[in-house]
């Protein structure tokens, strides 16, 4: 094929893999998942700010120092804003909890019939005959999937981000590295999905999808209790659990970013119910595109080697 | 007739090699086999399609039709063997771009209109859009701009062969096309099958509903437990002559007694809705046979030769591989 040529086809291939992305959208359109989805994050953002907005409309009542011992006295020493910042970033961070979880399920909910639940009911079987090799429906799909989870947690996230920033007056430091994480953090859970709509039903696409959120959320909160405590053994299986899917490790990281600098000194304060802030590794970075890399290159092999 | 003429028999040497066959066939499987896990699906089939005709493929339930023509539009990867489409290996973009198929379980996104759902798969094919005359072609053009979702089983396996010949493709696999078509609805899609051939498209037809195939194949294969036990062309297939005499309603039991009254070298008669039907009874025999019946005190209404029909060629192809075969024929 002379290069002209391969250039054609490469973007022949490009197209259909765009195509079938588009497809993804227009489904939502036509079904009103996208409305109802948007609908519903708007009614959760209007609550967190509402919230937000209440708690700092109050919040220049100082707290009684004596009450919190050396630390209080340290935290005002420190900065004025310490308890507002605090507040403030503890807000965050449940709010992000919850978006990066309902940024999960919704790529789980929706990814799990990416394969295996399209080759069940039969759509898939006229579009896997047409002239487009499996890897590009694959992808088409992905990146159908992707697209939506971009979209969702940036509005999601970032209006939490936002909401925070305005009510509160607290500047985090890196609010858009933070973001880019928690994209990596879907991007993750819709590899997982990916490969496992490959070769698993779609129920049991579902379920593996969000065991694994969970089992890598509580080996997070096992390897804080573990570190909390000095003890080597659950820091080590919380530690282990992070290879076995790194999404906690990224949402970690991206509440790393969220904390001031002034806090590190009362880094254990930090650590709340939804996991204790991590600083960013270029090892743990790594390993999660890899990790994101690998699931898709599996679901290539597993789904060009399925019967359907 | 370039395939061969009968079934070869297990594991005879003369079947021709997928490689060997080449070129002029549509399609050439040669000891096409496939397990899945313990069941085997198919055992080792050999067939030959030529380009332009019209082939049907028959088998009961579970023999394997469905299995075929997934190896052969690539969608399900055979045990082994060798199998060869349109001159070329099932699956390979190549291929797909000049072959056509309509599933036997398919489903369309409902959310879509029809004419939406050919501009897809047109786009798909690399060609320009043809939804107009194809919708006109299988009668639904009025319905073109409704979601399918809002279509009728019917109306979702019109759009179906519609799907099926976007881009003008050599070869159409259409897996049970018209078991949601009413009467008219089959009648259509038999003008359009017509049609298709007339104009030198291939079309792999797999059916349960043997008039149809009767009707529109030229050429067929019956499948049963996963291998070819004929092939060749429909009139073939057909040619056993069979003498059909209406004598009316018979008593419970009369027939047996009538039966076991004819001349033995006969092959067994059958007795269905008033009519005895002898196979394999040539012309002077016929006085003798009406003179039997009248004998034993049957009205006799009409006698005639009838040409086979396909059903029973079927049923007695099937008899003995399949106990229950004989019993529902006769029911």
């Amino acid at each position: 094929m002379s290069r002209s040529g391969r250039l054609d086809d490469l973007r022949t291939r490009a197209d259909q893999v765009l195509l079938l992305a588009g497809l993804t959208w227009k489904e939502g359109v036509r079904r009103r998942t996208i409305l109802m989805g948007f609908l519903l994050t708007v009614a959760f953002v209007a609550l967190y700010g509402t919230g937000t907005y209440y708690a700092f409309r109050q919040f220049d009542v100082q707290p009684d120092t004596t009450s919190m011992g050396g630390v209080g006295a340290l935290g005002m020493a420190l900065d004025p804003d310490f308890y507002r910042d605090l507040a403030a970033y503890q807000m965050l961070s449940f709010g992000l909890f919850v978006s990066s979880f309902l940024s999960a399920m919704l790529v789980v909910f929706l990814g799990a019939g990416m394969i295996s639940g399209d080759a069940e009911n039969g759509t898939l079987q006229t579009i896997v005959t047409r002239p487009v090799a499996r890897v590009q429906v694959l992808m088409g799909r992905f990146l159908g999937y992707a697209s939506v989870l971009v979209v969702y947690t940036i509005v999601l996230s970032g209006s939490l981000l936002l909401l925070t920033r305005v009510f509160s007056g607290y500047a985090p430091p890196h609010p858009e590295q933070a973001l880019l994480l928690l994209l990596a953090q879907g991007l993750i859970v819709l590899g997982i999905v990916a490969l496992a709509t490959s070769t698993l039903p779609q129920i049991a696409t579902g379920i593996t999808g969000l065991m694994l959120f969970g089992v890598a959320f509580i080996g997070g909160i096992v390897e804080q209790i573990g570190t909390f405590l000095g003890n080597d053994t659950a820091a080590a299986i919380g530690d282990a659990v992070h290879y076995l899917a790194p999404t906690d490790t990224f949402f970690r990281m991206a509440l790393g970013r969220l904390t001031p600098g002034s806090m590190a000194l009362v880094g254990e304060f930090l650590t709340g119910p939804f996991g204790a802030p991590k600083g960013v590794e270029t090892g743990a970075l790594l390993y999660g595109l890899l990790y994101l890399a690998a699931c898709l290159v599996g679901a290539a092999l597993l789904f060009r080697r399925r019967d359907l | 007739m370039d395939g061969p003429p009968t079934p070869p028999p297990p594991g005879a040497g003369a079947a021709p090699t997928a490689a060997a066959a080449g070129s002029t066939a549509a399609i050439v499987c040669f000891d096409l086999r496939k397990n899945y896990r313990d069941t085997l699906a198919l055992a080792g089939v050999d067939l030959r399609v030529e380009r332009g005709s019209v082939f049907g493929f028959l088998g009961p339930n579970g023999a394997g039709k469905s299995t075929l023509v997934k190896i052969l539009t690539g969608l399900v990867h055979p045990s082994g063997g060798q199998v060869e489409v349109l001159g070329g290996k099932p699956g390979s973009r190549a291929v797909h771009r000049r072959l056509g198929y309509l599933p036997e379980q398919f489903r369309f996104p409902q959310w879509l209109t029809g004419r939406e759902l050919l501009r897809l798969h047109a786009r798909l094919m690399g060609v320009g859009a043809e939804d107009a005359r194809l919708l006109e072609l299988v009668g639904l053009d009025a319905a073109g701009d409704r979601r399918i979702g809002e279509y009728s089983k019917g109306m979702q396996q019109r759009l179906g062969l519609a799907q099926a010949l976007v881009g003008d493709p050599e070869l159409v696999f259409l897996d049970e096309p018209t078991s949601a078509l009413d009467p008219i609805g089959r009648r259509d899609v038999r003008d359009i099958l017509t049609h298709l051939r007339d104009r030198g498209m291939t079309v792999f037809l797999n059916s349960h509903l043997l008039t149809e195939v009767e009707r529109v194949c030229d050429r067929l294969a019956v499948i049963d437990k996963g291998s070819v036990i004929a092939q060749g062309a429909t009139t073939d297939l057909l040619q056993v002559p069979g003498l059909s005499v209406r004598v009316g309603e018979l008593p419970v039991g009369a027939f047996d007694a009538i039966a076991a009254l004819l001349p033995s070298n006969l092959a067994p008669p059958t007795y269905a809705a008033g009519v005895i039907t002898l196979p394999g009874v040539a012309a002077g025999e016929v006085p003798a046979v009406v003179r039997t019946l009248v004998d034993a005190g049957l009205p006799v209404y009409e006698v005639a030769f009838a040409r086979q029909s396909l059903e029973e060629a079927f049923v007695q192809l099937l008899q003995g591989r399949h106990p229950g075969v004989n019993g529902e024929a006769r029911a």
